[in-house]
């Protein structure tokens, strides 16, 4: 109970850390501390093989991500205005906290794990094999959405040749 | 588990959502946008593992929180491309003058 405790603390103040942090990788590398106290607490709470996937993709594989995109785009420091105001962001969260609080709080009954409960790899590859169809077919249209995305545009036929005489006259 | 641990995990799942929100509502870098949107998600995947065990049906909710991270994955991936993007065309990553453009 204490680690758990200790656990999600830690996942927290990295969460508010990311948020905090001026330059861009600081804040990547402490989301990447949430990432893997998160995952330790997920596999506290008795599912390490989500744990696992969370520690691969969520502090291995982003966290690589951010790095390149921020090596890409460059560290710009953007004024610390805020979009919406300081003071209306605060109350939006207040009565966020407080729906949430409302609607989740009473309903506190934790039944008993039952015997015949469904084993964690039988639910992901054959009851929920859709899911797990359309988690390919995501990574696939991610992987070929940036590669569009990152790519150079082509120099057209008619524009390189246009260049070409420029160069040339 | 008893029912204390769990309400200790929802605070926590109410504590990474409300910071995720506060990022979305303040920051306006996008790449911290994303960094922001990533922390909302982790309330997610922990509320789902939590919910599922509070259920009794703890296998849907594991494989359902690893749906989240891999949409959540596929996701970023797209934000950040194109983030790359706009500082490649409008030499800038706030939101404020990018929104400028439209005027």
């Amino acid at each position: 109970m204490w680690i758990q405790i200790l656990v999600l603390g830690s996942t927290l103040s990295c969460a508010l850390m990311a948020i905090r942090a001026a330059r861009l990788l600081v804040s990547a590398l402490w989301l990447a501390g949430c990432s893997a106290f998160l995952a330790l607490s997920i596999a506290l709470l008795g599912a390490p093989e989500v744990g696992v996937v969370e520690l691969s993709v969520g502090a291995g594989l982003v966290t690589i991500l951010f790095v390149f995109a921020i090596s890409v785009a460059g560290e710009e420091t953007v004024g610390v205005k805020s979009v919406v105001p300081r003071p209306l962001a605060w109350a939006l969260l207040a009565v966020f906290i407080v729906l949430m609080a409302w609607l989740t709080l009473p309903g506190l009954i934790v039944p008993a794990l039952p015997k015949d409960a469904l084993p964690f790899l039988r639910a992901l590859w054959v009851e929920r094999s859709l899911d797990t169809v359309l988690q390919v077919a995501l990574i696939f249209s991610g992987v070929l959405g940036s590669l569009g995305l990152l790519a150079e545009r082509r120099e057209t036929g008619r524009s390189s040749r246009r260049a070409g005489e420029g160069a040339s006259s | 588990m008893s029912g204390d641990i769990w309400t200790i995990v929802l605070v926590a799942v109410f504590g990474l959502v409300a910071i995720g929100l506060y990022g979305l509502l303040i920051i306006r870098n996008l790449i911290k946008v994303v960094v922001a949107l990533q922390i909302f998600a982790k309330g997610t995947i922990l509320v789902m593992v939590a919910a599922g065990a509070m259920s009794g049906k703890p296998a849907i909710g594991q494989s359902l929180a690893i749906t989240v991270i891999v949409a959540d994955t596929v996701v970023t991936v797209m934000a950040l491309a194109l983030a790359i993007q706009i500082r490649r065309w409008n030499g800038t990553l706030d939101t404020r003058e990018i929104s400028k453009l439209r005027r």
